[in-house]
C-alpha cells in the first residue's frame, strides 16, 4: 500500500490539477483526494450530496488517479493471475489485512488497508469506468470500511424519511428497484438505490451514499415523474441524479422481501425473522460487497431487531406505495 | 471418515433461531437448513462426529436412531458434494455437543435437508485474463484491428 501511495503522490506532482473532497458518509468523514480532475469528473455528481465544508479528522482516505490524466501505474500486482477470482476478487486480498479488486475489463483497482485508513482508487482510463461503478463511487472501499465497523452493507432500496425507512431487498427482476422508484416519484426521499449501508446501534439507522438512481428502459415508473436531472444514459439505464431527493441518514423501520405478485393489488405477510436473514444476506454478501464474510454477523442482527414482511407487489403502483405506508406506519 | 471441518476459507455461515444460512463465497451459491437441518449443521460445523450427532439428534427428537445415522449420513456426504466441507480424520470433539443447540427446538423429526440458492452463480464470471499491460496489470486482449 505504501508503495502505491507513493505513486499517488508523485502523480500528484506531476499534474498540476490536485482536488481534495471531504464527505460525511456513514456518519464519518471520508477524505478523498484526486491527482488530475478526471475521476473527480465522474464521481462528484453522486457524492454532491455529502461534501461536508467542516470535515472533522477523516476516518478513511481514498487517494485516486487514472492513467491517462498522470501516466503513472501502481506497483506491479503481488499476486499471480490464477489469483483473480469472480466479481474482481483477488485471492488472499479479500479477506484480513490489505484487500484488493481489479475490474479487468475496466481497468479499475481498489486498495483498502484498514490499519492505515488509506484506501486506493486507480482506473487505467476514468472514460472506461461503467456507469454502474461510476453511480456508486468507491463501493468495494466503502463495504469494507463499512464492515470492519460493524456495520450491515445491505443489498437492497431503501426510502422513506428523516423519521424513517425501510429496506427492500430482493433478487433482480423482484421489483425492489420500481418499489423505490414509485416512491420517490410519490414524495418519498431515497435514502438507497440498491446498496444500503446499516448501523446497529441504540438505534437500526440506514445512510445513503450516493445521490444517483438508475432507470431502466421500459420502467414503469416514468423520469418524468421522478424528476432530478439525467446524468448519464448507457444503453438501457439511465443515471438520474436526485440529490435534492436523498436522505443522508434514516431509522430502519421494517424490511421489505419483495417479490412480483399476479395480481394489481399487493399482498403481505409478516416475515420471520430467519426468513428476513436468508433473503438479505444471500444476495447481500455475494452481489454487493466484495464476499467479506464478517458482514453476516452485521445481516443476522438487523434480522433479528427489525420486523420484516413478504409483500407480493400488484402492478397497482399506488397500492404499492400505499402498502409501504402502511408498513411503515406499523413499524414505527 | 465420521466428522466435518467446514471449509471456512471460503464458506460463511450463521445461525438465526432455527435457521442455518450457508454461503460459498467462491460459487455464490447459498443454502438454508431449518429445524433439524439447522441442528445438524450446528453440531457438524464443530466438528462433532457423525456417530454423536446421530445420537443427539435421535434423543432430542425422540426419533429412531437407525433412520437418523442414514440421514445424518447423506446430508454429510452432500455439504461435502457441494464444496462446503471436507472429512475431517482427527476432529475436535466438542465437550458437550448438546450444548451447542439452543433451547427451543422444531417439533417434530423431519430429514435434515439442505435447500440450495444458485440464482447468484450467474452473476460469477471469471475475467478471462490473457495479457498484462507494459505496467504489469492485467488487461484483456486488444481488440482486433
Amino acid at each position: 500500500m505504501r508503495a502505491t501511495l507513493e505513486v499517488f503522490d508523485r502523480a500528484s506532482d506531476d499534474t498540476h490539477e490536485t482536488l481534495e473532497r471531504s464527505y460525511e458518509l456513514a456518519g464519518d468523514t471520508v477524505r478523498v483526494r484526486y491527482a488530475g480532475t478526471r475521476l473527480a469528473d465522474r464521481f462528484d455528481v453522486p457524492l454532491a450530496p455529502f461534501v461536508t465544508e467542516d470535515p472533522a479528522a477523516p476516518a478513511l482516505t481514498i487517494s485516486c488517479w487514472d492513467r491517462t490524466t498522470v501516466d503513472r501505474s501502481p506497483p506491479p500486482p503481488p499476486w499471480l493471475h490464477t489469483d483473480h477470482l469472480p466479481r474482481h476478487r483477488i485471492r488472499g486480498f479479500d479477506a484480513d489485512g490489505v484487500r484488493a479488486t481489479y475490474d479487468v475489463q475496466h481497468g479499475l483497482l481498489h486498495l483498502y488497508d484498514p490499519e492505515s485508513r488509506q484506501a486506493v482508487c486507480f482506473a487505467q482510463d476514468a472514460a472506461r469506468i461503467p456507469p454502474w461503478t461510476a453511480r456508486a463511487p468507491f463501493r468495494a472501499l466503502l463495504g469494507w470500511w463499512a464492515t470492519d465497523r460493524g456495520l450491515a452493507v445491505v443489498h437492497a432500496s431503501a426510502v422513506g424519511g428523516p423519521n424513517g425507512c425501510v429496506l427492500v431487498t430482493g433478487p433482480s427482476g423482484s421489483g425492489k428497484s420500481t418499489t423505490a422508484l414509485a416512491c420517490v416519484a410519490r414524495g418519498f426521499g431515497l435514502v438507497a438505490d440498491d446498496v444500503a449501508i446499516v448501523a446497529l446501534g441504540a438505534e437500526v439507522a440506514a445512510f445513503a451514499s450516493s445521490g444517483i438512481a438508475k432507470v431502466e428502459a421500459g420502467s414503469p415508473v416514468g423520469l418524468d415523474e421522478l424528476g432530478g436531472t439525467v446524468v448519464e444514459v448507457h444503453g438501457a439505464q439511465t443515471m438520474l441524479d436526485l440529490g435534492g431527493r436523498v436522505v443522508r441518514r434514516a431509522p430502519v423501520r421494517a424490511v421489505i422481501a419483495a417479490s412480483v405478485g399476479a395480481d394489481a393489488r399487493c399482498r403481505v405477510e409478516r416475515l420471520a425473522p430467519a426468513s428476513c436473514f436468508r433473503a438479505l444476506a444471500g444476495h447481500s454478501v455475494v452481489e454487493a460487497l466484495s464476499g467479506d464474510q464478517r458482514s453476516l454477523p452485521a445481516l443476522r442482527e438487523l434480522a433479528r431487531r427489525v420486523p420484516a414482511y413478504r409483500i407480493e407487489l400488484g402492478s397497482d403502483l399506488d397500492d404499492v406505495v400505499a402498502t409501504v405506508c402502511v408498513v411503515l406506519e406499523r413499524s414505527a | 471418515m465420521n466428522a466435518l471441518r467446514i471449509l471456512d476459507g471460503h464458506v460463511t455461515h450463521e445461525r438465526l433461531d432455527d435457521e442455518v444460512l450457508v454461503i460459498n463465497l467462491e460459487t455464490g451459491a447459498y443454502y438454508a437448513l431449518g429445524g433439524v437441518g439447522a441442528d445438524c449443521w450446528t453440531l457438524l460445523s464443530r466438528q462433532a462426529p457423525i456417530d454423536t450427532t446421530s445420537d443427539v439428534l435421535a434423543e432430542r427428537y425422540r426419533a429412531d436412531r437407525a433412520t437418523v445415522r442414514a440421514e445424518v449420513d447423506a446430508l454429510a456426504a452432500e455439504l461435502v458434494h457441494e464444496g462446503l466441507a471436507t472429512w475431517e480424520e482427527d476432529p475436535s470433539i466438542p465437550a458437550d455437543p448438546l450444548a451447542l443447540l439452543p433451547g427451543a427446538i422444531a417439533p417434530a423429526y423431519t430429514p435434515p435437508r439442505l435447500e440450495k440458492y444458485d440464482d447468484m452463480e450467474e452473476l460469477l464470471l471469471l475475467d478471462p485474463i490473457h495479457e498484462v499491460d507494459d505496467a504489469g496489470w492485467p488487461a484483456l486482449p486488444a481488440e482486433p484491428a
